[in-house]
């Protein structure tokens, strides 16, 4: 350990006490040495330069040791910064004292040498330690920052507009548990279809994010292709390359349970494939609820040859349909209740065209559920509103 | 999350799964589940008494599936609550694991 580098400030009012210490360190190979004769001078030196270990005398003229602990107490440093004290004071209580105001150990003087080098070896060592375990956190936590804003801007905005015959618009939600998650939610469009995509990881955290980027980067690859139109106007055929692409060598098993659904503004065909994942909520205009569960084949990523089928429901003005990961049905309240389907109904019924950004809504609703616990699963969503009456013009998503 | 492993000395072992099979229980169930699905040729997962399956348990379950399929086994889900039948349905992946109803059931599927 490089402990040679390390930073001491000796604060001692007596110049033969500050010569001694001087002088052990040395024999350490401590050579960056600061000297304070008292609490004041102490203060102002540790606010100048960051220090590795303070040896600190506590009976001094202006401001005694006591008076330093107090302070670096008072405004959190003590935290950071280890102090030994050096006391002629040869009695528990003043020893108590240091200690509880934060001081990491104690010498009574006159000192003994090997005893004073295993004392400021130890507290160096933890000091090093401790360092270094936080700025690996810090790193790591930047790192997870960085890692969280891309994979947000992964989420492509809402869009409002008119397709085709119809006004529509797509709302997304992408919410991870933890820095990242598993969850993806996708849309674009292919010509004139316009792709809605849904996706959750079988697992959480970096890993999971991984695999759902690179879940969204296949989707995303295939709709740039020639045959694009042809992939997803079935959108079995884009689900089953994906599949192959991640079942590849995938020894571990990690999965994507997915939906992937194409809307047809030619004719209001809502056709999707359901690789696993919970069937989505259509609500019709009349306020009726339907749950299409056509089974369209396994999680994405687990058999390599898996096929894919696609079902269709019509859709009309006024209709919407609702595709969420288990995030929002699963979160549960203090009580250990789920949130569940009926909750998710209800929000489904209680919409109108008017509402604002109706997923913020809902997943203020489910946030409100939970009762400040932290969220137990990544919450992703998209929503598509076939509006009942028209919009201004038509505009691309 | 408890595991108990039943009949270990033919070619067919058995376990029982007690619990949540969620993070937490996928972390005990992996070390066995992988052991027995490398050793042995089909393997009877017991799941009367798991009362939650979440997608990382599926992960095992269906590697240990993939693991024995490769030595021309199987791995037979025997008697999941109505919560877990769900997940396992919905998910699809009953396809790879199927859910039997009884022991005489899982032995006749075995011997199929």
């Amino acid at each position: 350990m490089a402990l040679p580098s390390a930073r001491v400030l000796i604060v001692d009012d007596i110049a033969e006490n500050r010569e001694l210490l001087v002088r052990r360190l040395k024999r350490l190979w401590i050579d960056d040495i600061d000297e304070a004769v008292n609490g004041v001078e102490a203060l102002a030196a540790i606010g100048r330069k960051n220090y590795d270990i303070v040896l600190l005398d506590i009976m001094m003229p202006e401001m005694d040791g006591f008076g330093v602990l107090e302070q670096l107490k008072a405004d959190g440093r003590i935290n950071d910064l280890p102090v030994v004290v050096i006391s002629a004071m040869n009695e528990i209580d003043p020893m108590v004292r240091c200690i509880e105001l934060g001081a990491e150990d104690f010498i009574f003087k006159p000192f003994n040498p090997t005893l004073l080098r295993a004392r400021v070896m130890a507290t160096l060592e933890k000091k090093a330690l401790r360092d270094q375990t936080r700025e690996e956190l810090r790193r790591k936590q930047y790192e997870l920052n960085e890692a969280r804003t891309l994979q947000l801007a992964l989420v492509p905005p809402a869009f409002r507009g008119n397709c085709g015959g119809f006004s529509l618009s797509i709302d997304v939600v992408l919410e991870p548990a933890k820095e990242v998650g598993g969850d993806l939610v996708d849309h674009f469009r292919v010509g004139d279809l316009v792709v809605l995509a849904l996706g959750d990881v079988s697992d959480k955290g970096a890993g999971a994010a991984l695999m759902m980027a690179r879940t969204h980067s296949m989707f995303r690859g295939l709709s740039m292709r020639p045959d694009a139109d042809a992939l997803f106007r079935d959108p079995a055929a884009a689900v089953g390359l994906v599949n192959a692409a991640l079942a590849k060598a995938n020894e571990s098993c990690m999965f994507v349970t997915f939906l992937l659904a194409t809307f047809d503004p030619a004719n209001g065909e809502f056709r999707y494939v359901r690789a696993g994942h919970v069937p989505p909520f259509v609500r019709r205009e009349n306020g009726k609820i339907e749950r299409p569960s056509h089974q369209g084949g396994l999680p994405l990523g687990l058999v390599e040859d898996g096929v894919y089928t696609s079902d269709a429901v019509l859709l009309a003005p006024g209709d919407r349909v609702l595709v969420l990961t288990d995030g929002f049905t699963e979160a549960a309240d203090p009580a250990d209740n789920l949130f569940g389907e009926t909750m998710i109904e209800s929000f489904l019924a209680e919409l109108t065209e008017d509402t604002a950004a109706p997923l913020d809504l809902l997943t203020a609703q489910v946030k409100a559920f939970e009762a400040g616990l932290p969220a137990a699963d990544d919450m992703a969503a998209f929503l598509l509103t076939l509006f009942s009456f028209p919009h201004g013009p038509a505009a691309a998503p | 999350m408890q595991v108990a492993i039943l009949d270990d000395t033919g070619t067919t072992a058995r376990m029982v799964l007690n619990g949540r099979l969620d993070i937490v229980g996928a972390d005990v169930v992996a070390l066995p589940l992988a052991t027995l699905s490398g050793s042995k040729t089909s393997l009877i997962v017991d799941m009367a008494d798991v009362s939650f399956l979440a997608s990382i348990g599926i992960r095992h379950l269906v590697a240990a599936t993939k693991a024995l399929g490769r030595r021309g086994g199987k791995l037979i889900l025997l008697n999941p609550n109505p919560i877990v039948t769900e997940v396992l349905t919905t998910s699809g992946v009953s396809s790879l694991m199927p859910i039997m109803r009884s022991d005489d059931e899982a032995q006749a599927a075995l011997a199929g």
